[in-house]
């Protein structure tokens, strides 16, 4: 079954775009089936039942009760590599 | 297609805070007819709610935007500031930033910019992009060098 990420930021506009594209690819290029689902910050808590994972670049100031990675290296490239294998780590975990 | 031109860069930009670029970048934008009046405020809006600034190298950036809506046509305009003016940052909105160089995003409609943002995501990882820009100094300049390295 395909895992789903919520990809979150302030407007959904830019940011999470970025993002959700980036960890499509990383994905595919794993071998990991995933399906991304780009929401405000303020929605995430209306998209995390049946989710896998949250990657955000805002805070997320609930309990989702599933792991939620920053996502802001997406935007600076600081640290990008690192926050990719974490995302394949968890989703295969 | 996303709009680029003179009119839109800010070199040298005097700023008291993070409103007052915001404005500036949007007035140009609503001046040439690519915002409708209110995209500045609401920028600054959502700028307090979801701040912008990005802890980039070598210096730190911020690239305010809002909601598409009031976006007739995609656009990007630039400040590059005199003195570092502060944005709070994105991923801890406690910490401020000192802020010299401000990427205002007008986004139509996201899914057909994809390219446009990838690049820009590009650009903002890049330490020497960022300082090739920051220091080009003159408008026309700005532009033809965004032009090319965003493939606009």
């Amino acid at each position: 079954m395909a895992k789903t990420v919520i990809v979150s930021c302030g407007t959904a506009i830019a940011t999470s775009t970025v993002a959700a594209k980036a960890i499509e690819e990383a994905c595919k290029a794993a071998g990991i089936d995933v399906v991304t689902k780009q929401c405000k910050a303020a929605e995430i808590k209306n998209f995390v039942d049946g989710a896998d994972l949250i990657v955000t670049t805002s805070q997320v100031r609930f309990d989702p009760g599933i792991p939620v990675i920053n996502g802001l290296a997406f935007l600076t490239g600081i640290g990008k590599d690192k926050v990719i294998e974490e995302i394949i780590a968890t989703l295969k975990g | 297609m996303v709009r680029l031109q003179e009119s839109f860069i800010f070199v040298d930009l005097e700023a008291q805070d993070s409103d007052e670029v915001i404005a500036a970048l949007a007035g140009s934008l609503f001046e040439a007819g690519s915002v409708a009046e209110g995209y500045g405020k609401a920028a600054i809006e959502r700028e307090r709610i979801h701040a912008t600034g990005l802890p980039t190298r070598p210096f730190p950036i911020a690239f305010p935007h809002a909601d598409s809506e009031g976006v007739h046509q995609s656009a990007l305009a630039v400040a590059i500031h005199k003195t570092p003016v502060v944005f709070r940052n994105m991923a801890d909105p406690d910490e401020e930033l000192a802020v010299e160089l401000v990427i205002m995003l007008a986004n139509k409609s996201p899914e057909e910019q994809i390219e446009t943002l990838r690049s820009l995501a590009e650009l903002f990882g890049d330490p020497d992009k960022l300082s090739e820009l920051r220091y080009l100094k003159r408008e026309a300049k700005i532009v033809e060098w965004l032009k090319r390295e965003l493939a606009l």
